[in-house]
C-alpha cells in the first residue's frame, strides 16, 4: 500500500516523487516511457525570471525564488546566459522599458545585474552577429538548467529518500472504492506484465497526457494544448542569448544551450496526438524568417535537428497564448466526486519544485501527516560542494574537457565516475566525440541510472546530441550496453536503428543543407556496410506511422 | 595561372580517378582536381557492384543476376543507361562494360596496397565490424576469409582494448547468431581483447593509428607474438580483426600473420571513413599518377564557360590561388552531398558547379523538389531514401543532359555518384557505379578527343 503513486516522470513528476518520499510518505513514480522523455525534455531549461508575465506580478515572484532555491540545490546542473535583446524601432523601446524595471526591481535577489541599455557599438562589440541597424539593445541574465538532469537527480533523490522509481510502465487504469481512489492498475512494458498496486493518493503529473488519466478515473481535466518547437544549431553561433520579435509580433529567442544553440519557438495550438507531433515545415522558416531579420547570417548555420513538445496550459479560451496565464492549478477531483486523485494543470520549468511542494502539502494536509518541505535546502545528488575540475582530470589521467562536462551532469560524483578507469584504463575512450562523453561515464550511468536505451542514455549524458546526431557512437554505445545489459543479439541491432530513428525524427522536418550529407554518411555506414537496411527492421514508432 | 590539359577530370574519387587513368593510359595529358581526400577514402573498402534490388530482401547470387535484372526494370539506372545501343537496352552491353572496367582495375591494383579479390559470378556475403553479412563482390587481399562458414572452423574474434569501433564478444554472438539462424552455425566461437597499446596508447586508439603501428617492424612483431599465442591457447582457425591490419602492408601482414600463427587472420568490412577504404584511395591516386596523370590537391572547381555546345573553361581556386583551365574534354565526377557535386538547400537540390539539370530519382526536375519530401519516416528500409537517387541525368554517352534531353556540351561527361538514378547504399552499388561510370567516361573522353562522338 503506497500513501502516494505519482503519474509522471518530467520535471512536476520527479519534484512530487522527491518531495512526498522526503516527508517520509511511501511513494512510488509510475513513468510511462524514461524520466524526462517527452515535455521538459524539449523546453529550453530556461528557469526565468518569468520576465514574459510581467502581468502577473505574483508569477514574476514566485519564478525569482525559485531561481534562487535552484541556485542553492542544483549548482551544478545550472548556467546563466546573458541576453540581448537588440532594439530596431521605438515600439520595442517602450516595452522594453517596462521590463527593463520589473526585472531589475528583482535582480540583485538573483544574483544578476540590474538590466543595461547598450548602445549599438556596445552591442555589436558583445554580438557582431546582430544586424548592425539596431539602436540600442537591453542586456540582463537569465539562468537555464539541464532539465533532463534536473529530472533524472530528483528521481534519483526521490528514490535515495526510499520512494520506488518505475520507468516504461503505463497506466491503464485506476480503481475506485466508494469514490476513493483505491489503486492503479499498470502496464510494465519490459516484462509485459501488468501490476495492480494500491494507494491513497494519486498524483496526476503527466502534462498534455492529463486529461487521459484523468479520464481513467471518470473525471475531468481541460487543458489548452500548445504546441512549441525548436530549432537546433550544431555551435554556438551566438556568444550571448538574443530575444527578438517574430513574423507575428511574438517573442522568440535564440539561446547557447550546452554545446549547441536552440532556436524557438513556436506557440501553436494542437489537437494533434502528442505522442506523434513534428515540427513542421512552417515553423521551421517562421523561426528562421524572424530571427534573420535581427541575426542575418542565422541561414547559414548548420541546423542540426528540430524538437517539439507541449505546453499543458491552463485552459483559457479566446486569448492568444501568450496571454494564457503561466500559473498553476492543483485540481483536486474530489468536487467530482472522486476524492484521493489531484492533477495539475499548468506551470512552467522553474515552477517544478514549488508545484510539488504545493501539492505535497495538500496530500499531507490530506493524510494528517506533519511534515514539512525541505526540496528547496537540500541539494540534489553530487550538487553538496564545488569540485576542482583541473586537479581531478590531472588525478585520472582524463582531458580537462571531459571532466568539465562531467561535472555540468553529475557535480560531485565526477570522481566516483572516474574511478571506474582504475581498473579500467581503456575506459578512459572517448566513445560520443561531439559532447564528449567517455566510456567510463556510458557505464557508470546504465549501472546507477536505470537506462534501458540508448535514447535514455542521451537523456542523462547528451551522447548523440550534437553535429552528427550518432553517425559516429550508435554502434559502439549499443555494444556498451548491450554488454552491461546483456541484450541479446537481434535486440543489440535493433537498438541501433532505434536511436538512430529517434535522431532521424529530428533530422527529418529541416532536412537540407549539410543534413543531407550527414545522412548520406548514416546510409554508407548503418545501411550500406552494416546491412542494417535488411537485417533490423524495427517496429515503427509513433511519428513514423503511415510509412 | 593557365593550363591546358587534353582532359580536366573534376573529382578525384573512384570514378574521378577511375576516368583520368584510363584517359592517362591513352596517352592523353590528364589533369585531376580535387577539393578534399576523395570519397573513396569514405567507404569501407570493399567493391560493391549490385547486391540487392531496391525494395528487395533477398541478396543477389552474382552481379551479372543483378545487371541483368536491374538493366530490365530500371531503364535509367547508370548500369542501364551504359547499355543502351540503337535505341533499346543490351543487358550484355552493360555486362560487357563491367567485366572490363572491373579487370582492368583488378589488374591495375594487383600488387599496390588495397589488391582485390574476387570476380563478378558471384556476391561475397562479407563479415562486416558488427558481425553481420552484406554481399560485396571484390575484397581487398587482406578481407578474405576461405573457410570461415565451414561449420568445422572455430574463429576467434580479437579486439583491441581501448579501440572502441570493434566490440569483440559482441561481433561475435553477432556472428554465431546469424549462422544459428540458418543452421549453419559452427561449433564454437571466440572472441577475446588484446593489448596492442599502439605508440604506447591504451586508450582513445583510432583504427588508422593501429594500422600506422602495424605498419612498423615493432608492431607487427608485437601483434604477431600476440595472436601466435591467442591461436595456440585457443585452437582457432580463424582470426577475426577489426580493419586495422596496416595501410601500406595490410595484405603482406595478413599473409604473414596467417603463416606464423597457423590460422586465416583477416579484417572484416569497416564502418567508413575506414583504413581499408583509404588504402584503396591511395592505391588509386598513385596509379593515375603512374599513369602520367596529374594531381592538384586542395582546388575547388568554381565555375564553368560554354561557348555554345563546347565547354571551354573551368576556373578553380585553391588556398592560394586561382587557375584557369581550358580542357579538350571534362569528366564531372564531383559526387553527391558529402563531397558538395549536389546541394540541397530546404527548397530543391541543383549542381553548384555547372548549374546542370538535376533530377529526382523518378527523373523529374529537382530544382524545386524539397528534399524532406523524398525520404522516408523510417531512416532504413530497403527502398533506401529517394533523396539519394537524385542527381543529373545523362545521355547513352554519360554527357549531362539538359531539359530536353541534349548534351549539355559535347566534351562533358560525368561519373561516378553525381549521376542520377541509383541508391548506393540499398542496392550496394557504390563503388561499382562509380568504376563502371568513370571507366566508361574514360573511353567516351578518349573518343571524344580522337575521334568525335
Amino acid at each position: 500500500m503506497f500513501d502516494v503513486v505519482v503519474i509522471g516522470g518530467g520535471s512536476t513528476g520527479t519534484a512530487v516523487a522527491r518531495d512526498c518520499a522526503m516527508r517520509g510518505l511511501k511513494t512510488l513514480l509510475i513513468e510511462r516511457d524514461d524520466i524526462a522523455s517527452a515535455t521538459v525534455g524539449t523546453c529550453a531549461g530556461m528557469i526565468s525570471s518569468g520576465l514574459k508575465y510581467m502581468d502577473e506580478p505574483e508569477i514574476v515572484d514566485l519564478c525569482s525564488q525559485e531561481v534562487v532555491y535552484f541556485n542553492k540545490i542544483a549548482r551544478h546542473i545550472i548556467m546563466k546566459n546573458p541576453i540581448l535583446t537588440p532594439i530596431f524601432g521605438m515600439s520595442d523601446l517602450s516595452s522594453g522599458g517596462n521590463f527593463a524595471e520589473e526585472y531589475s526591481k528583482r535582480a540583485a535577489k538573483r544574483q544578476v545585474p540590474p538590466v543595461l541599455f547598450l548602445t549599438p557599438e556596445d552591442s555589436l562589440k558583445i554580438e557582431p552577429m546582430l544586424n548592425p541597424d539596431l539602436i540600442a539593445s537591453l542586456y540582463f541574465e537569465e539562468y537555464f538548467i539541464n532539465p533532463f538532469r534536473l529530472c533524472i537527480l530528483q528521481a534519483q533523490d526521490a528514490s535515495v529518500h526510499g520512494a520506488e522509481i518505475r520507468t516504461y510502465c503505463e497506466v491503464v487504469d485506476i480503481r475506485l472504492s466508494n469514490n476513493e481512489v483505491k489503486s492503479v492498475v499498470f502496464y510494465d512494458r519490459v516484462s509485459g506484465k501488468k501490476e495492480e498496486v494500491s494507494t491513497r493518493i494519486i498524483v496526476n503529473a503527466t502534462g498534455p497526457w492529463a486529461e487521459r488519466i484523468a479520464g481513467l478515473a471518470g473525471t475531468n481535466v481541460e487543458l489548452r494544448l500548445n504546441k512549441g518547437a525548436h530549432v537546433i544549431l550544431d555551435r554556438r553561433v551566438v556568444n550571448v542569448g538574443v530575444i527578438a520579435k517574430a513574423v507575428d509580433g511574438r517573442m522568440i529567442y535564440l539561446f547557447p544551450h550546452e554545446s549547441t544553440v536552440l532556436l524557438g519557438t513556436t506557440a501553436i495550438d494542437t489537437w494533434e496526438d502528442p505522442d506523434t507531433l513534428v515540427t513542421s515545415h512552417d515553423e521551421i522558416e517562421y523561426l528562421l524568417k524572424s530571427m534573420e531579420w535581427v541575426v542575418p547570417s542565422i541561414r547559414k548555420a548548420r541546423i542540426i535537428r528540430t524538437m517539439e513538445g507541449v505546453r499543458p496550459l491552463i485552459a483559457e479560451w479566446k486569448i492568444p497564448e501568450g496571454e494564457v496565464t503561466r500559473g498553476y492549478k492543483i485540481i483536486d477531483h474530489s468536487d467530482e466526486g472522486v476524492s484521493g486523485l489531484l492533477s495539475f494543470t499548468g506551470g512552467k520549468l522553474v515552477m517544478c519544485r514549488r508545484m510539488a511542494e504545493d501539492v505535497t502539502d495538500v496530500i499531507c494536509k490530506k493524510l494528517d501527516i506533519q511534515a514539512t518541505c525541505e526540496t528547496h535546502i537540500r541539494p540534489l545528488p553530487g550538487n553538496d560542494s564545488d569540485i576542482d575540475v583541473v586537479s581531478l582530470a590531472k588525478e585520472y589521467k582524463v582531458s580537462q574537457h571531459v571532466v568539465e562536462r562531467m561535472r555540468t551532469r553529475r557535480g560531485t560524483k565526477t570522481r566516483d565516475v572516474l574511478e571506474l578507469v582504475r581498473d579500467h584504463p581503456e575506459w578512459r575512450t572517448t566513445i560520443c566525440v561531439c559532447e564528449p562523453v567517455i566510456e567510463a561515464e556510458i557505464r557508470y550511468s546504465i549501472r546507477n541510472e536505470y537506462p534501458r536505451t540508448i535514447n535514455d542514455l542521451r537523456r542523462r549524458l547528451r551522447v548523440g546530441t550534437g553535429p552528427c546526431q550518432g553517425t559516429n557512437c550508435t554502434y559502439k554505445i549499443a555494444a556498451i550496453l548491450s554488454e552491461e545489459l546483456n541484450l541479446g543479439i537481434a535486440e543489440t541491432l535493433i537498438e541501433m536503428t532505434r536511436f538512430l530513428s529517434e535522431r532521424w525524427k529530428g533530422k527529418r522536418p529541416p532536412f537540407r543543407g549539410d543534413l543531407l550529407a550527414q545522412e548520406e554518411l548514416v546510409q554508407a555506414i548503418y545501411s550500406c556496410v552494416g546491412n542494417l537496411d535488411r537485417e533490423a527492421i524495427h517496429e515503427p514508432n509513433p511519428w513514423e506511422e503511415g510509412l | 595561372m593557365d593550363l591546358e590539359p587534353d582532359v580536366l577530370v573534376i573529382g578525384g574519387g573512384m570514378a574521378g580517378l577511375v576516368a583520368g587513368t584510363v584517359a592517362a593510359q591513352d596517352g592523353l595529358d590528364v589533369l585531376l582536381i580535387r577539393r578534399g581526400q576523395g570519397s573513396t577514402a569514405m567507404s569501407s573498402g570493399a567493391i560493391d557492384i549490385c547486391g540487392y534490388m531496391r525494395g528487395a530482401t533477398v541478396h543477389f547470387e552474382s552481379p551479372i543476376e543483378a545487371i541483368q535484372t536491374i538493366t530490365r526494370v530500371h531503364p535509367l539506372h547508370p548500369y542501364s543507361i551504359i547499355a543502351y545501343d540503337e535505341g533499346g537496352i543490351v543487358p550484355e552491353k552493360s555486362i560487357k562494360y563491367i567485366k572490363d572496367a572491373t579487370n582492368w582495375l583488378k589488374k591495375q591494383l594487383a600488387r599496390s596496397i588495397a589488391a582485390i579479390e574476387g570476380d563478378l559470378s558471384r556476391n561475397l556475403m562479407q563479415l562486416t565490424q558488427i558481425g553481420t553479412t552484406k554481399p560485396t563482390c571484390f575484397v581487398q587481399g587482406s578481407m578474405v576469409h576461405p573457410g570461415l562458414y565451414d561449420n568445422d572452423s572455430r574463429p576467434l574474434f580479437v579486439g583491441i582494448r581501448g579501440h572502441s569501433d570493434f566490440n569483440a564478444a559482441i561481433t561475435a554472438n553477432t556472428f554465431l547468431q546469424y549462422r544459428m539462424d540458418i543452421d549453419m552455425a559452427p561449433r564454437i566461437v571466440l572472441n577475446e581483447m588484446i593489448d596492442l597499446s599502439p605508440h604506447g596508447r591504451h586508450h582513445n586508439i583510432a583504427s588508422i593509428e593501429i594500422a600506422r603501428f602495424l605498419d612498423t617492424e615493432e608492431g607487427l612483431e608485437k601483434i604477431t607474438s600476440i595472436l601466435k599465442n591467442e591461436v595456440k591457447r585457443t585452437g582457432a582457425t580463424h582470426v577475426v580483426l577489426p580493419a586495422v591490419l596496416g595501410i601500406e602492408r595490410a595484405i603482406d601482414n595478413a599473409k604473414h600473420l596467417s603463416k606464423e600463427t597457423q590460422a586465416t587472420v583477416f579484417e572484416t568490412l569497416a564502418f567508413p571513413p575506414s583504413v581499408p577504404g583509404l588504402r584503396l584511395q591511395m592505391a588509386l591516386d598513385r596509379i593515375f599518377q603512374a599513369s602520367g596523370g596529374t594531381l592538384i590537391l586542395g582546388h575547388k572547381a568554381v565555375s564553368g564557360v560554354f561557348k555554345g555546345e563546347t565547354l571551354v573553361e573551368v576556373k578553380a581556386s585553391g588556398p592560394k590561388r586561382k587557375i584557369s583551365i581550358r580542357p579538350k574534354a571534362a569528366v564531372l565526377a564531383t559526387g553527391k552531398f558529402i563531397s558538395e557535386g549536389l546541394l540541397g538547400s530546404q527548397k530543391g537540390v541543383r549542381e553548384p558547379l555547372f548549374g546542370l539539370v538535376t533530377v529526382t530519382g523518378e527523373f523529374y526536375d529537382a530544382s524545386e523538389e524539397y528534399p524532406r519530401r523524398h525520404t522516408r519516416p523510417i531512416p532504413f528500409t530497403n527502398r533506401g531514401h529517394d533523396i539519394f537517387q537524385f542527381g543529373v541525368p545523362v545521355d547513352e554517352n554519360l554527357r549531362p543532359v539538359d531539359y530536353n534531353g541534349r548534351a549539355k556540351a559535347e566534351n562533358l561527361f560525368a561519373a561516378g555518384a553525381i549521376i542520377a538514378g541509383y541508391d548506393f547504399s540499398s542496392e550496394k552499388s557504390g563503388l561499382g557505379v562509380a568504376l563502371t561510370t568513370g571507366y566508361v567516361a574514360g573511353e567516351k573522353v578518349i573518343r571524344n578527343i580522337r575521334s568525335d562522338i
